[in-house]
């Protein structure tokens, strides 16, 4: 099926920003493992699979409306040196994430395109749920302290 | 932060750089050595941020100047 005017762009700008996800996640992930924070390894290298499964997604349906997938484009994988500056830099890339597919969304409305609509608004509330839970990490580290935050990480 | 992947430069490296006087685009592409081709390239397309930071650090360039000929 062809796509609409403009509806592949934001496609494959969307898959630009759930690949530079997978990564960032999987290394922050592996990071954090090595550090000694297991539990929150885990959960990271969980959102990256998540994401994962939404550049599955995403490159499905770039090939049914006729479409090219741009593996090739990636955007700043942005990695802190500690677990704070990481979960920071994560937070900013799920906003951005969100701010990205509340354009996308709008834009399908305005086209026409209501499937794509839809497996765009399925996403933006995954992403939601993730700058939640970035913003909930962050808040405990600022009441519990980093210690006391880590601490609970280890096991 | 690490401002560059490839090469793991961290934000302090940077100011490192920055307080032995690499503050050219050109003098920091060729200490971290940006143009070889294991290197992504990103950094060297937008060098700005890592730019700013090794200027910040440079004892011979007050911050005050840095952000003049930012603007």
């Amino acid at each position: 099926m062809r796509a609409k005017e403009g509806v592949l762009d934001l496609l494959n700008a969307m898959l630009t920003i759930e690949l530079t996800a997978i990564n960032q996640y999987f290394v922050q992930a592996a990071m954090f493992r090595a550090w000694g924070y297991d539990r929150l390894a885990e959960h990271v290298r969980a959102l990256s699979l998540d994401e994962m499964k939404d550049a599955a997604e995403l490159i499905d349906h770039i090939l049914y409306l006729e479409g090219i997938p741009n593996m090739q484009r990636l955007g700043r994988v942005a990695v802190g040196e500690n677990v704070p500056e990481c979960l920071q830099l994560d937070l900013e890339t799920e906003r951005e994430a969100v701010q990205t597919l509340v354009g996308a969304i709008t834009h399908c409305t305005q086209v026409g395109d209501f499937t794509t609509r839809k497996k765009f608004e399925a996403m933006i509330e995954d992403e939601e749920t993730h700058v939640d839970w970035f913003e909930t990490q962050l808040d405990t580290i600022g009441q519990v302290g980093i210690e006391n935050y880590l601490a609970q990480q280890i096991h | 932060m690490y401002v560059c992947l490839c090469r793991g430069v961290t934000e302090a490296k940077a100011r490192e750089l920055g307080e032995a006087g690499y503050i050219s685009a050109s003098s920091l592409a060729a200490a971290l050595r940006l143009n070889d081709d294991d290197c992504c390239g990103r950094c060297l397309r937008e060098i700005e941020p890592l730019l700013a930071i090794a200027c910040g650090a440079c004892p011979r360039r007050p911050a005050a100047l840095v952000r003049a000929a930012a603007n």
